[in-house]
């Protein structure tokens, strides 16, 4: 009887929990620090890019809103036309193993080079503590982090929510203005979107 | 392009035949099955009629409510009708709160109904009329699999009224019953209290109902925090709901609207649970000089 009742507290002190360890970044506040590891075995620490524009893009080569994006070579172009400005554009991979996206780093560096990318690095994040840190949502799921170290983008890629590459042409490139303005010193136009994709596989 | 009668009449018939294969056969792609489906027999001029995008989904996926929640997308559909017909917007059922934590998402599971009204011109002199439809959806489970399908539906033209079909008349009340009422009598208001968006439904006169639980689904996407609990109680005569919002320093919107689903019909002798809510927002004075320090 006593566990019938102990139980769903215990759930409800579990889900609090969870609450607590959520989206700690705040648009407009420092971003949160971390240190993760990418697919060549380098550890990168989000403080080693001081000074520079951040972007971080939670990716899943299995979902079909990331093959959008990449399957039109959409992502990849973003990727080359900001890392040639000064950008630093980091992929993030926070599925869990045996979630889906979750790959062995040789598996990642196979993919990455099937699609292109033109990333500076893929993070893996696969207990998802960056991730919820950041409160990623989704996949794609877009944070720019100014040369200051703020956190100033928070959304979608764009403003077109489908899985037809024939969306992006037309598309309102959210990701777009937010890198031009912080690389022109402006304040970004819309800071936050509702990011649109497949759940991140925690 | 002009054809003699004869000639109308064969491509009539092989349109018809090709159309009655395409209505028996539901398209499908592997987990979802699509079909439309017209609530009456035949279509006359200048008569509003019911069809139903018909998504039958295997478990255990699920498709999306208009606002999926956390992540996902609603199905949507671009009519291809006949110049001078029109399509209303889809019509949707209520969701499913589907908790994946740390996510929450609206979802739509098993035989999924969406209506649409139709209106026919009031000069349609042809024999019968196609309706076809390019749709799109989002299926999830542990995964996500997009899926399309041109649909098409032939209907004879026929006299007014347009007789119901008998074989659909139980599914189209059925789907009725899971749009979201708008009952008379009920009010209902909006406000922001110590953080919390507290959404106040007032039954009308006579109410003789006792709802246990209910949930809110916001029709906005940014509005709330949708894997929050959603503290329900009874407040007099009225029911208050406590939402957590999305962003507690956002401006407050015009009006929380969505669906009020209760855990039960509404009304003894009514099907509906979910009522559509348009709760216009007053911004209240806060109980103390420091709201946000006061937990609630």
């Amino acid at each position: 009887m006593k566990a019938k009742v102990l139980l769903p507290i215990l759930i409800a002190a579990l889900a609090l929990g969870a609450a607590q360890a959520w989206a700690q970044a705040v648009l407009g506040a420092p971003a949160p620090g971390f240190t993760l590891t990418d697919t060549k075995g380098a550890a990168h620490a989000l403080a080693d890019f001081a000074g520079k524009p951040v972007v971080l893009e939670w990716t899943n080569p299995d979902c079909p809103f990331v093959k959008k994006h990449y399957g039109a070579k959409n992502m990849q172009a973003l990727q080359t036309k900001y890392v040639a400005q000064g950008a630093v554009w980091l992929s993030v991979c926070s599925s869990a193993p045996g979630k889906q996206g979750h790959f062995s780093a040789d598996d990642w560096n196979r993919i990455l080079a099937e699609q292109g990318s033109a990333a500076t690095a893929l993070l893996l994040d696969p207990d998802g503590q960056v991730g919820l840190a950041y409160g990623a949502k989704t996949t794609p799921h877009l944070f720019v982090i100014d040369a200051a170290g703020n956190l100033v983008y928070d959304g979608a890629i764009d403003d077109k929510p489908s899985t037809d590459s024939a969306d992006i042409p037309g598309a309102r490139s959210y990701i777009s203005e937010a890198l031009e303005a912080v690389l022109a010193g402006a304040p970004v136009p819309v800071a936050q979107t509702k990011p649109y994709g497949c759940s991140v596989k925690y | 392009m002009r054809y003699g009668a004869p000639m109308r009449a064969l491509l009539t018939s092989w349109i018809l035949a090709l159309a009655t294969l395409a209505a028996a056969a539901p398209i499908r792609i592997g987990p979802v099955a699509a079909e439309l489906v017209a609530e009456t027999k035949s279509v006359a001029p200048d008569q509003p009629f019911t069809v139903a995008l018909r998504l039958t989904l295997d478990a255990p996926w699920h498709a999306y409510w208009t606002n999926p929640g956390d992540s996902g997308l609603a199905p949507s559909i671009e009519w291809k009708l006949p110049d001078g017909f029109s399509a209303g917007e889809l019509q949707f059922p209520y969701p499913r709160a589907i908790a994946t934590p740390p996510f929450m998402t609206y979802g739509l599971e098993g035989d999924v109904w969406l209506l649409a009204t139709i209106a026919p011109p009031s000069d349609w002199n042809e024999t019968s009329v196609v309706l076809a439809a390019a749709v799109d959806w989002l299926i999830c489970d542990e995964y996500c699999v997009p899926g399309s399908a041109d649909l098409e539906l032939t209907l004879p033209v026929g006299a007014a009224p347009a007789e119901p079909d008998p074989t659909q008349v139980a599914a189209f009340a059925a789907a009725r019953a899971r749009l979201p009422a708008e009952p008379d009598g009920w009010t209902y208001r909006a406000q922001r209290e110590n953080g919390r968006y507290v959404l106040t439904a007032v039954p009308p006169a006579g109410f003789a109902g006792d709802m246990p639980a209910a949930e809110f689904f916001p029709f906005a996407e940014n509005l709330i925090r949708h894997n929050a609990p959603q503290a329900w109680r009874r407040d007099g005569a009225a029911y208050r709901l406590e939402l957590v919002p999305a962003d507690s320093a956002a401006p407050l919107p015009e009006h929380l609207s969505g669906v009020l689903v209760g855990t039960e019909p509404w009304r003894a002798g009514s099907p509906h649970r979910a009522l559509r809510v348009v709760a216009p927002f007053a911004e209240v004075p806060p109980r103390s000089a420091n709201p946000e320090r006061n937990p609630p």
